[in-house]
């Protein structure tokens, strides 16, 4: 911004007066009429003259300053909404969201509004923008529809928010081929869930250009809407020069079963490991089982991305098999005609329990299979302290909601595994609880603490705060604060302090829930 | 019908930030018992750390806080729980007469509202030979004191401001100090000042002559005193430190009007907040300043919520251009529906006001500017805010401004109405409204925030 620049005159008392009057001597310019006119008779002093000058013409330059015209060009502006903006109190809502305590329901709050068809207000435009610059995958996925015109037209002016609306620019090319990197991987992600062959089209057309990283990163955003169409992609990026690549598609393809991926692992699984089903008459069918392990693996097995190591306690041959076994299709065991638990149990009782069960974990992971995912979470929790809580994490998160809440309900009352164990899988049910399954989900939490095994979890309490109190359903803010151990003698403060956190959070997002069903 | 209170007012009453997560925490109906709310009173107890529950009361009004915790905060954080209660889920809340704990208090306070303002009417009954002398005394210490910083500010140009640069800070502390000693409090602050704008960037130059000018011309002000007319007088003294006396406002004319409360801001000035609060009445026009002081985590004595409307004589303090102004009568319950406010004058035309006003007062430090048809757009790496108006003329904002994106936001690139203090040179916006919707910048200790107040 430019201002109507200061007279000569002033320009020439602040010079002297910078200088020092002794040394810039007596010879101060005569004002100009209008200020002269002000200052009745000038002191013989120098120093004397220079401030009584300056006090007439500093007033006289403040007062009659003008604004002056801005260079640049004019702001386009903002396109009328047609959304209408939340009420006030969902505003508030949000705001408490933005700065308060509950930056974790950003999501259920975009969700509802979402849903609801109102935006984001005006004023709370900044604080969201900067929360989704910061994380958008705390937002979820409706995040973009709460915005509205005024938040894409806010954002695009700021380089720092560019990014989180660049991908619905007029030109999506422009974007991915000049972009940068976070901007790119959010658009090409945004776009393989609305167009997943257009996506692998443009992503193809840049590949060769493509850095390792960036390879490594784009191969991994396709298992947003992977389907067979992209195994040909996916195959020909097994011979990439670059390991993080190579397993990414590794990992994508064990996805596909009708893939020539599969087909490989499959033959290369049925003469390692043989599944027999032998009915007997007093006590029921049983599975046999027969494992011979893999040789060292050739130029083909490279490849497909198995790695000829070690890992924990399997050794180097045996965990061979565990990859193999993990990028099997899980329908190709189940030929032999036994339940997946039967073969599971089997395995679990055999010397080779463990690549068998690791494998056939991430296979049940990666395939989504309920019928393997149940019994091997089963068998892992029954036999205790071993727990690999990440392979756990995945089984959980491979059931859908219903399989899933029906499952760890069933765990709950499976008197063969303590709660110590099943508790904490809570934290990896990611969806909105039904509230059956939030009451069973309290009796089990109540059960659980208080007591001397969760005396020291205070990662899990803490984690409970934010996480449990996000999928519970508000039904049960009534009983939530009763029926707890309190009077034990291993009920300790953070205990209290979780009950009222979830407490605090059910009676938030009940009203919020209220407001925006309204 | 009550006023919507709104979490982030609410918030804004509390004294610290630990009180106000504390007040967050107890801000659930079913902690509460006793509950109920009438139009202007709300009230509830709550089981705290003593036998009894804590009884907490709310004159709405102000809003007014009683609490029976001993907690030295104020409002302590059971207020504030229940304040906040009202304002989430207002329907949690049971409607009804207050009980007799509550009505009590109200009709106390009340009462204490007239026999305040009588009791400060009354002339006090003071020795006038002693205090004329104890005046005396002060007028020649403030003399002396004057006498040496004009010496001061002539060296301070005779040898140049390049000079005054690299001076160490004893050489500012000693002068600040000197007139504090003189009993000239205010030109202390003026030295300090200085002493910032010396090492305060590009263009210090310009505003440290300026201000050492604006000192230079009250010294010599101050010297012939008693040629000026009187409500220049006033502004000389204020300016020199020294303080109006209550009794005295009360004498001066009282002007009623209906004021709306336009914006506020907290200063902190090391253990002492200072809370500036924009009036405007609406029949007058005139704005008016109410300045409140508190110490730590003590909170202000009065609570004006940005947005809100009330009837009150004010009286302001002497002065050619008078602005600070203190209330002298009891505040009306808030006017709802809230009346419109004039329309603000365009930018050429707030702009010429400025000019008339420091005419007048040439020691103005900042003044409320109402300004309507500013485009605020962003400019430039430095990615700093314009406001602007039709034909493209723009007003230069306070360096480090953190409100640019909220007054983007709201205006969609259309035109605002922005509040602000202007002094001179940089506005400060303190709320904006863009289209009907009334916006204030209210400031915690973490962010800046623009909150919705009509």
């Amino acid at each position: 911004m430019t201002q109507s620049g200061p007279t000569q005159q002033w320009r020439q008392l602040v010079a002297a007066a910078v200088l020092g009057a002794g040394r810039a001597g007596g010879r101060l310019p005569p004002l100009e009429s209008a200020p002269a006119k002000l200052l009745a008779e000038p002191s013989p002093d120098g120093a004397l003259h220079l401030l009584q000058a300056a006090s007439v013409m500093s007033i006289y330059e403040r007062a009659g300053r003008r604004p002056m015209a801005a260079a640049g060009e004019v702001l386009r502006p903002s396109e009328n909404d047609t959304t209408p903006p939340c009420s006030f109190r969902s505003g508030q809502h949000l705001a408490r969201i933005l700065f308060g305590e509950f930056g974790f329901l950003l999501e259920e709050w975009c969700a509802l509004a979402a849903k609801r068809g109102v935006r984001v207000p005006d004023e709370l435009l900044p604080a969201m923008l900067n929360r989704l610059a910061a994380d958008r995958d705390g937002a979820g996925s409706e995040w973009a529809a709460v915005l509205g015109r005024r938040g894409e037209w806010l954002a695009a002016q700021n380089p720092d928010w560019k990014p989180i609306v660049s991908s619905r620019a007029d030109d999506p090319q422009a974007v991915w081929q000049t972009g940068e990197k976070a901007q790119r991987l959010m658009f090409i992600r945004r776009m393989r869930a609305a167009d997943a062959r257009g996506a692998r089209e443009m992503i193809a057309q840049t590949w060769a250009a493509e850095s390792g990283d960036d390879r490594a990163e784009i191969v991994a955003a396709l298992a947003i809407g992977l389907s067979p169409e992209d195994e040909a992609f996916l195959e020909a990026a097994l011979d990439d020069g670059r390991k993080p690549v190579r397993q990414a598609a590794a990992d994508l393809l064990a996805r596909l079963p009708t893939s020539a991926f599969c087909k490989r692992m499959t033959d290369r699984a049925m003469p390692l490991v043989t599944l027999s089903l032998q009915k007997r008459l007093l006590r029921g069918a049983t599975v046999q089982l027969e494992v011979a392990l893999p040789e060292k693996p050739d130029k083909a097995l490279l490849r497909d991305g198995v790695e000829n190591k070690r890992s924990g306690a399997i050794g180097e041959r045996a965990h061979v098999l565990c990859q193999i076994v993990a990028a099997t299709p899980l329908a190709a065991w189940e030929a032999c005609g036994a339940p997946p638990a039967k073969m599971i149990a089997a395995a679990a009782e055999s010397a080779w329990r463990e690549p068998l069960l690791s494998g056939w974990a991430k296979a049940a992971a990666r395939q989504k299979s309920t019928p393997w995912a149940e019994p091997i979470l089963r068998t892992r929790l029954a036999s205790g302290d071993d727990l690999d809580s990440e392979e756990c994490r995945q089984l959980v998160q491979a059931l859908d909601p219903s399989d899933r809440e029906r499952v760890l309900t069933g765990i709950f009352k499976d008197s063969s595994i303590a709660f110590a164990h099943s508790v904490p899988l809570l934290d990896c049910c990611e969806h909105g609880w039904s509230p059956a399954f939030s009451h069973a989900a309290l009796g089990a939490m109540r059960s659980y603490f208080g007591t001397s095994e969760a005396y020291a979890a205070h990662a899990l309490r803490s984690s409970f705060k934010q996480r449990i109190a996000r999928y519970l359903s508000p039904s049960v803010a009534v009983e939530l604060e009763s029926g707890w151990n309190r009077t034990n003698a291993n009920w300790h403060k953070g205990d209290e302090e979780l009950v009222s956190a979830l407490a605090a959070t059910l009676a938030f997002r009940q009203a919020m829930q209220e407001e925006l069903s309204r | 019908m009550q006023l919507q209170w709104s979490v982030d007012h609410v918030l804004g009453l509390a004294p610290d930030d630990g009180s106000a997560k504390a007040g967050q925490a107890l801000a659930r109906a079913s902690k509460w018992g006793e509950l109920g709310q009438a139009d202007t009173a709300v009230w509830g107890a709550i089981q705290g750390s003593g036998k009894d529950p804590y009884r907490v009361r709310i004159d709405l009004t102000e809003p007014a806080f009683k609490c029976s915790c001993p907690s030295r905060k104020f409002p302590c954080k059971h207020g504030l729980g229940l304040l906040l209660i009202l304002a989430q889920s207002a329907d949690a809340i049971p409607k009804g007469e207050p009980p007799d704990w509550v009505a009590e208090w109200l009709a106390q306070r009340a009462k204490r509202q007239d026999t305040k303002v009588a009791k400060a009417a009354e002339t006090r009954d003071v020795d006038a030979a002693a205090q004329a002398k104890r005046v005396a005394k002060r007028e020649a210490r403030v003399e002396d004191g004057i006498d040496e910083l004009s010496l001061w500010l002539r060296d301070l140009v005779q040898q140049g401001l390049g000079a005054a640069q690299v001076q160490p800070e004893s050489y500012w502390d000693s002068m600040a100090a000197r007139l504090v000693d003189a009993q000239a409090p205010g030109l202390s602050r003026h030295v300090r000042r200085l002493s910032e704008l010396i090492s305060s960037g590009e263009g210090w130059q310009d505003r440290s002559l300026a201000a050492v000018s604006r000192m230079h011309l009250l010294c010599e002000a101050h010297r012939r005193i008693a040629e000026l007319p009187a409500d220049v007088q006033a502004d000389v003294r204020i300016a020199v430190g020294w303080t109006v006396p209550k009794d005295e406002l009360l004498r001066l004319p009282r002007h009623a009007d209906i004021w709306c409360v336009l914006a506020q801001r907290v200063e902190r000035e090391e253990q002492l907040r200072v809370q500036r609060t924009w009036l405007l009445g609406l029949a007058t026009g005139r704005p008016a300043l109410i300045l409140q002081f508190a110490a730590g985590t003590q909170g202000f004595e009065q609570s004006f919520r940005v947005g809100s409307q009330f009837a009150c004589e004010l009286a302001y303090y002497p002065g050619a251009v008078p602005m600070r102004a203190m209330l002298v009568g009891e505040r009306s319950d808030p006017i709802e529906p809230p009346k419109p406010l004039a329309q603000a004058p365009s930018l050429a035309d707030a702009l010429a006001e400025y000019a008339r006003a420091l005419a007048r007062q040439p020691w103005l430090e900042s003044w409320p500017m109402r300004v309507s048809g500013l485009v605020p757009t962003i400019r430039g790496d430095s990615r700093r805010l314009f406001l602007h108006d039709q034909r493209g003329r723009g007003l230069p904002i306070v360096d480090r401004f953190a409100g640019a994106w909220h007054l983007l936001a709201i205006s969609g690139g259309a035109p605002l109405e922005v509040f602000g203090e202007w002094d001179g040179d940089a506005l400060r916006p303190l709320a904006a409204r863009s289209k009907g919707d009334s916006f204030a910048f209210a400031q915690t200790e973490t962010a800046t925030t623009l909150v919705r107040v009509a």
